[in-house]
């Protein structure tokens, strides 16, 4: 995943800004009403857009089918929806913290956290269903499922 | 039966007139938003034109609009207090208050001296401050979507102008409410206390228990959330009034209280009503201004009206500074936020019936005509500032600092 950086806005919901490879800022507004608004920002003035489409909720859905986006996060979802009080979390791993640099098996993540590890993610690599001797490589995004406390615990180790 | 007869005849009178009247708001309702402008204006001008008059003319149906003008602000304040979250608020208090600061010295105080300056006492001082002060939170979302500016990155920086303003009412409206009902200096003084606190309490409670309050309200029929809902308003706003918070506050806090799901579906029900009830409300409020009181005023209002929003342009563009943005996106910040409206008018109808000076309601109308049409104007046409503002002290030097970041 590129840098994906997001911002509140009150009444609206959020924003979220992207960097292209190629140069390109885009944003998509997520409106609480389940509208987005794909934005392209302007070179010119980068603090307003060049263009911006707006989309419904099923037609957003479509378009993140076509760029390929929907099928981890269709199957996240599903699974939040088939498991309550399961939450999937994103972290980031650190320097210095007390996890740092150390292998799955090693900390016995399982047996401490009771989260199960469902990814590790490393310059835009992902390494699906990682085994104990995978190790927390500083810069890694570690993407975790389990009960909210569970979750709480991991990111202390891996980012605190 | 005679009686009968005569009933129904009074009753069809007052049906033909009511109706009459909300087809005369329907045309101007459309041919503001063919044009792109809010119907603010359009309504305060046809209560303008008709005059005093007409009141008299509409006498069958006037206890009936009197009533529902007066739902019209509930609805307008709960609306408003629906807008944002108590978890956007307290981020707004907390990220927002130097914006929201400026905000409020740059466009308060000119209303507040001229009050003072045109003899209104410190209460109409304070009622022209407030009118001043409040954006029109309706057109300006309406603008930042017609635009489509809503992914800009000076929105952000216009949202968190809206949302403090939207706190300030909430300690304003009260302290307001509790000094038109007059009295001495100490018994006013204990009643604002006991406004504020009730409000901070309600404000508190609605932040903390939205959840459990939503939850409460939830119900699976539409009819029946409707019902809960509008019955929570009046009965809450009812209550505030009798404890002399003003019945606006107590809808606005229901507003805020409402959370979640319960708060989407009440805003897609709600908000249908409210623009019925507060078209009535604007057209009452400028009906029972005599067009005759109007022309002393005009020039005030013009001159009130040039100066806040060089002040409103002014608080936008700092606020969007304050996130880095450029000198473009600072100017369409600050032409944003210029429109006044609804709550501007709101406040000027808590006056009917006070002590408060009569030029009120006309100045208010005539301000809030000219820069509910001025504000979209400049923010669409979005002109390049005049070379004043870059030259005031301090102004420069944030600019500066936002484009170094």
């Amino acid at each position: 995943m590129g840098r994906v950086s997001e911002r509140e806005l009150p009444g609206v919901g959020a924003r979220f800004d992207l960097a292209t490879s190629d140069g390109d800022q885009l944003g998509v507004v997520v409106h609480r009403s389940g509208r987005r608004d794909l934005a392209v920002y302007d070179e010119a003035d980068p603090d307003a857009c060049r263009a911006v489409v707006r989309l419904e909720e099923a037609e957003a859905r479509d378009l993140a089918e076509l760029l390929g986006g929907s099928r981890i996060s269709e199957a996240v979802a599903k699974l939040r929806h088939d498991v309550a009080g399961l939450t999937l979390e994103w972290v980031e791993v650190l320097d210095g913290a007390p996890w740092a640099g150390r292998s799955i098996g090693e900390v016995e993540v399982r047996t401490e956290t009771g989260v199960s590890i469902v990814a590790l993610v490393h310059d835009g690599d992902a390494r699906p269903s990682p085994g104990p001797d995978d190790r927390f490589e500083v810069g890694t995004t570690v993407i975790a499922m389990g009960m909210a406390e569970g979750l709480e615990q991991l990111a202390e180790r891996l980012s605190g | 039966m005679p009686m009968l007869a005569a009933g129904s005849a009074e009753i069809a009178l007052a049906f033909v007139e009511l109706g009459a009247i909300i087809l005369g708001l329907a045309a101007l309702a459309r041919l503001s938003h063919r044009v792109g402008l809010s119907p603010i204006p359009a309504y305060l001008a046809a209560g303008l034109l008709f005059g005093e008059g007409g009141v008299a003319q509409i006498s069958r149906a006037d206890d009936f609009i009197g009533l529902a003008s007066e739902i019209g602000v509930l609805l307008l304040l709960f609306t408003l207090g629906l807008e944002y979250t108590g978890a956007e608020l307290t981020a707004g208090l907390r990220s927002g208050w130097r914006a929201g600061g400026a905000d409020l010295a740059l466009n308060f105080t000119p209303g507040f001296v001229a009050g003072l300056l045109l003899g209104w006492g410190p209460l109409g001082a304070l009622m022209l401050g407030g009118i001043t002060y409040i954006s029109s939170s309706g057109v300006v979302s309406k603008l930042l979507v017609d635009l489509d500016r809503m992914a800009n990155r000076e929105t952000p920086a216009v949202l968190t102008v809206l949302v403090f303003e939207d706190l300030v009412m909430a300690a304003y409206l009260p302290v307001l409410g509790v000094l038109l009902v007059g009295g001495s200096v100490l018994s006013g003084a204990i009643s604002v206390g006991v406004a504020l606190a009730v409000t901070a309490v309600v404000l508190l409670v609605a932040v903390r228990f939205g959840g459990p309050i939503s939850t409460l309200m939830a119900a699976r029929s539409d009819e029946a959330l409707l019902l809960s809902v509008m019955g929570l308003i009046l009965v809450v706003g009812g209550l505030a009034q009798q404890v002399q918070v003003s019945a606006a506050i107590g809808a606005f806090l229901v507003g805020i209280a409402l959370s979640g799901e319960v708060r989407h579906r009440a805003e897609a029900l709600l908000t249908p009503l409210r623009d019925l009830f507060a078209a009535l409300f604007f057209v009452l409020f400028s009906l029972r201004i005599d067009p005759a009181d109007l022309p002393p005023v005009l020039a005030t209002a013009a001159v009130l009206a040039l100066v806040t929003a060089a002040t409103k342009i002014a608080t936008g563009r700092y606020a969007a500074s304050l996130l880095g943005v450029g000198p473009r996106g600072r100017n369409r910040a600050g032409m944003a936020l210029v429109a006044r409206g609804e709550f501007s008018i709101v406040i000027a109808g808590l006056a009917a019936g006070t002590v408060v000076t009569e030029a009120l309601a006309p100045t208010a109308a005539a301000y809030v005509l000219i820069l509910a049409v001025l504000g979209p104007l400049l923010a669409r046409l979005n002109p390049a500032p005049p070379a004043w503002v870059g030259r005031v002290p301090g102004f420069r030097r944030r600019e500066r600092s936002g484009v170094a970041r």
